[in-house]
């Protein structure tokens, strides 16, 4: 019996070792991996397991302040999981069912999130609504304090409800209006169709968006840092254990703790609620859904989702006129002075720095997503779950833990003897000053959301249109690059867009990478921020979702069309 | 259940709807009427685009008529919500819950009810029972056959015991075989419980052997109402005639008139045909005169025709045959072994008058 199914995977490797192109692609895939995600990840688990680390661990787990901190982080997680994906079902249903003008506003301030730098979100909510908020204490005179666990839910709930968003519209819009016609035919009424059709099978949905958000609200580090207060999460422990007390064995120990809910969490969702799901969204709406009528429903929607929506266009336009003005809230001042700093200054490196090492990584990223999702759903061999499982870790494993391994990996060079099998590709002796460990985090983060769409529009092609180039002539290297490849060029071109924004915007896996010669914009905006000079941090959260922008115009001319971004976006988380 | 049979009479008086506004509008169904009686099976019958899936929307509620109205046992239902009607659809796409198994996609409507527990596992079990559904009750509908999936919609139609069921095209996902089988069903289960049915389909054949009468439309209107006897043998327009089975239409002179009776040339020899009351004599006509109406044999007679082409089917033989420039259809459909007609030559034909008929120019 083993020996009959090891001899049939031998003889798929043996066919597709005879493609040499095809193997070629498979082994840079493998190496890759090995290099950028497993071998990390392995190196937390040896310095997490080490003698020296179960101590640790009956220390933390007995400490009341340290299991106080594991309970915010999961409080955390389950509260912004459910705000968020209340939030992304309001804007969803709005979006699909409601026939009311402004849609178009609204979906975009849902959007906004996705190219957005860390800490905007969070420091135009602080000089609005803290302490001496312009709206709390100068409108109305409350000394509010926004930091701690408050002010994280709003921000985090805010800056994250984009994936519960696009993961529901796109099942709402496929939703069969037959079945509602159905249940309204067997004498069911607006309430209970919603009720009894509507909700059940969108629970799935609500379901996988809530996991998703509690994944993303444990790991996030930016607002913590910033907005926590007293209110401590794994991960800015985390930070603080590294960049503080250069305790690299609690860090490890800390992040492994952090990995366990992020990864079982991640697994369920992935393995087991998406499964359940019984729409299988094609891209295509499924027909027109008659829209709700009932003018309290619809009108009391209307007002929850646009006065969000203001909320959300509130925030931002203080990032724009923050970066505008002197000192915001105080002295409104029109001033150049912080893109000065950021352009000339001290911040000019910064911008340089990412900007490059980010276009670098956004075509490795976007290529690599979709030779992987080509290999996972047209090739088969035995392995191919595996190679889409460790792919997809790059966005299940929270960027702290990350960017631990990697400082584990790659601060030292890799010996075997005495001959040096990789240079250190990370830390002040790094090679290439360190960009290639921060390129390679970019990668491993944006690599999944292209390997979703690509994944997810390659299963909507019909083989048979491969296979006829095929069978004309062409190898699978040809047929990857003249057929395929323009086929699932919407996903292709979502993974780019992603890739880009999410390299330029990320600062957990990477905060720990950054050296004298590979600056990151965010980790200068973190600094300036703790100082509180929010003019500058303004000042660069504009440049930086202006670059990003400008990048997705330029990817829009040169990849061409935006069809389906968005829902091959929400599908990519 | 007997007092079901009296009621379910629907009536639609000039009933118009319109989509869109403008340069775009669309009169999906224009003006049209009808009254179908209580237990009655009735088809709507048509090309694509004609308004038949319309008419039945407009009948279940889910669309709004633009003028004209619909009254259900004499009452006006204008005013009633799709979910209050007494109505049960089956739709195409069969629409089963996914999230729900057979058993609840069954009860879903009774549930709705509220009707106690008890009564409703009995009358689903019933339904189930009727439907060949006995042992999937805990199977979902994505475990289906197309076949079962199909029977589960009906179940779960049947069980509400409506006034008026509304079937559009529910078989047209179904291979032919499974097609007829459900279509004997179907018709065999609203005889026994005596519903008032509308069913929608372009499909002739379902048409002429399910209904009571059938409706044939065309670009939202109706063109005849009849038999399925009655619109074949007597279509009322040339459309009729042409989408039901297939017809040959030969040019006329109108020589005499006897009640319902016409005396015509046809091809030079003088023939009488039952004809449309609108025949007026002196006029022009057509005759229509059906495939299978016309003999072919090798013997010399009046009309002589060349064979242009023959396709042998198994069980019958088709030729095209021409006499003075004119290509007519003819069906063999007990042909003699070996004796078939060579494409090329000449044979003589004549055709049956009793299944011919005359219609208007
Ligand atoms: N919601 C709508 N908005 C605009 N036009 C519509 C709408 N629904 C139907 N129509 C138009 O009305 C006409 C009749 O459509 P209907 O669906 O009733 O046809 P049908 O007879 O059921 O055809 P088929 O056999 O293809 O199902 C068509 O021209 C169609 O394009
Ligand atoms: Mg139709």
């Amino acid at each position: 019996m083993q020996s009959l199914s090891l001899n049939r995977s031998l003889r798929e490797y043996r066919r597709l070792a005879s493609d040499w192109t095809l193997l070629l692609g498979l082994v840079v895939v493998v190496v890759f991996l090995a290099v950028a995600i497993v071998w990390p990840l392995l190196k937390i688990l040896g310095v997490g397991f080490s003698a020296d680390a179960l101590a640790l661990y009956r220390k933390y787990f007995s400490s009341p302040v340290y299991l106080r901190i594991m309970w915010n982080t999961v409080e955390l997680g389950l509260v912004v999981g459910a705000v968020g994906t209340l939030l992304g079902f309001l804007f969803a249903y709005v979006q699909v069912r409601l026939d009311v003008p402004l849609k178009k506003f609204m979906n975009l301030m849902a959007l906004l999130p996705i190219i957005s730098p860390p800490f905007a979100v969070a420091t135009a909510a602080i000089v609005l609504f803290g302490r001496g908020g312009l709206i709390t204490y100068q409108l109305f005179g409350i000394r509010n304090n926004l930091y701690g666990f408050r002010g994280l839910v709003l921000v985090l709930s805010l800056s994250l409800f984009t994936v519960a968003y696009l993961n529901l519209k796109g099942m709402m819009e496929a939703l069969d209006p037959a079945l509602d016609e159905a249940a309204t035919n067997l004498g069911a009424n607006k309430w209970a169709v919603f009720r009894t059709v509507t909700l059940p099978m969108l629970i799935p949905g609500i379901a996988g968006s809530f996991l998703l958000l509690f994944v993303e609200a444990i790991a996030d580090l930016a607002n913590p840092l910033v907005l926590g207060g007293d209110f401590t999460v794994l991960a800015s422990r985390v930070y603080i254990a590294i960049s503080g007390e250069y305790d690299t064995l609690a860090g490890a120990v800390l992040s492994l703790i952090l990995l366990v809910p992020s990864l079982t969490v991640y697994l369920v969702q992935r393995y087991w609620v998406s499964r359940k799901s019984f729409i299988s969204v094609t891209g295509k709406p499924s027909g027109r859904h008659q829209s709700i009528r009932n003018p309290l429903v619809r009108w009391g929607l209307f007002a929850v989702v646009m006065l969000i929506s203001l909320l959300i266009l509130m925030l931002y336009g203080t990032v724009v006129v923050g970066a505008f003005t002197k000192l915001f809230g105080i002295n409104f001042d029109f001033t150049l002075a912080n893109f000065e700093f950021v352009i000339m200054g001290l911040g000019s490196q910064a911008m340089g720095d990412t900007s490059a090492m980010s276009a670098i990584s956004t075509p490795i990223a976007g290529l690599l997503g979709m030779v992987i999702a080509w290999l996972v759903v047209r090739k088969s061999f035995a392995g191919r779950a595996v190679l889409d499982f460790v792919a997809m870790l790059g966005i299940a494993v929270p960027g702290t833990v990350l960017g631990i391994g990697y400082l584990l990996a790659f601060n030292a060079p890799l010996k075997i003897g005495n001959n040096v099998l990789l240079p250190a590709l990370a830390g002040g002796t790094a090679l290439a000053g360190g960009w290639i460990a921060i390129i390679l985090a970019y990668v491993v983060r944006s690599v999944p959301a292209g390997l979703r769409a690509g994944v997810a529009s390659l299963q909507q092609i019909d083989p048979a249109i491969e296979e006829a180039s095929i069978s004309l002539g062409a190898d699978s290297s040809v047929t990857f690059r003249k057929i395929t490849l323009p086929l699932i060029r919407p996903a292709f071109f979502t993974g780019l867009v992603y890739s880009f924004a999410r390299a330029m915007t990320s600062l957990s896996a990477v905060i720990f990478l950054a050296t004298p010669e590979a600056k990151i914009m965010t980790a200068q905006i973190l600094n300036e921020v703790d100082a509180g000079r929010f003019g500058n941090a303004f000042a660069y959260c504009v440049i930086l979702i202006g670059l990003v922008l400008a990048v997705i115009g330029l990817l829009y001319v040169v990849v061409g069309t935006s069809n389906g971004v968005e829902r091959d976006l929400g599908r990519a988380r | 259940m007997s007092e079901q049979t009296e009621t379910g009479a629907l009536r639609l008086e000039n009933v118009t709807k319109i989509f869109g506004q403008g340069s775009s509008q669309v009169r999906a169904v224009d003006d049209v009427s009808l009254t179908i009686q209580s237990g009655e099976f009735v088809t709507l019958l048509g090309p694509s685009g004609c308004g038949k899936t319309t008419t039945l929307r407009l009948i279940a509620g889910f669309e709004f008529p633009t003028s004209g109205r619909l009254l259900l046992d004499e009452k006006d239902i204008a005013n009633v919500p799709p979910n209050l009607r007494p109505m049960a659809m089956v739709f195409q796409s069969y629409a089963l819950f996914p999230h729900l198994n057979v058993f609840e996609n069954v009860a879903y409507g009774l549930r709705l009810r509220k009707m106690p527990e008890a009564e409703i596992k009995e009358a689903v079990n019933i339904v189930l029972h009727m439907m060949n559904l006995v042992g999937l009750e805990r199977r979902n509908p994505n475990q289906l056959s197309g076949g079962q999936q199909q029977r589960v919609a009906l179940a779960r139609a049947m069980v509400m015991k409506p006034k008026l069921l509304l079937f559009d095209e529910p078989l047209s996902n179904l291979d032919a075989k499974l097609r007829t089988q459900m279509r004997m069903e179907i018709r065999r289960l609203q005889q026994r419980m005596g519903i008032t049915s509308v069913y929608v389909t372009h499909d002739q054949m379902e048409a002429m052997s399910l209904s009571d009468r059938v409706v044939v439309m065309n670009r939202g209107k109706i063109e005849q109402v009849g038999t399925p006897e009655e619109i074949y043998q007597r279509p009322a327009t040339m459309f009729v005639a042409d989408f039901i089975g297939r017809a040959n239409f030969v040019e006329t002179d109108v020589l005499a008139l006897d009640g319902r009776l016409a005396i015509v040339d046809v091809y030079g020899q003088k023939v009488q045909l039952a004809c449309s009351p609108e025949i007026r004599v002196g006029q022009k006509a057509y005759a229509m005169i059906r495939p299978e109406a016309i003999n072919l044999s090798s013997r010399t007679s009046n009309y002589m025709a060349e064979v242009k082409t023959a396709v042998y089917l198994g069980n019958s033989v088709e030729y095209e045959v021409e006499i003075e420039q004119n290509l007519l259809k003819v069906v063999d459909y007990d042909p003699t072994p070996g004796m078939m007609f060579r494409e090329g030559s000449f044979v003589s034909m004549t055709f049956d008058p009793e299944r011919s008929y005359l219609l208007p120019k």
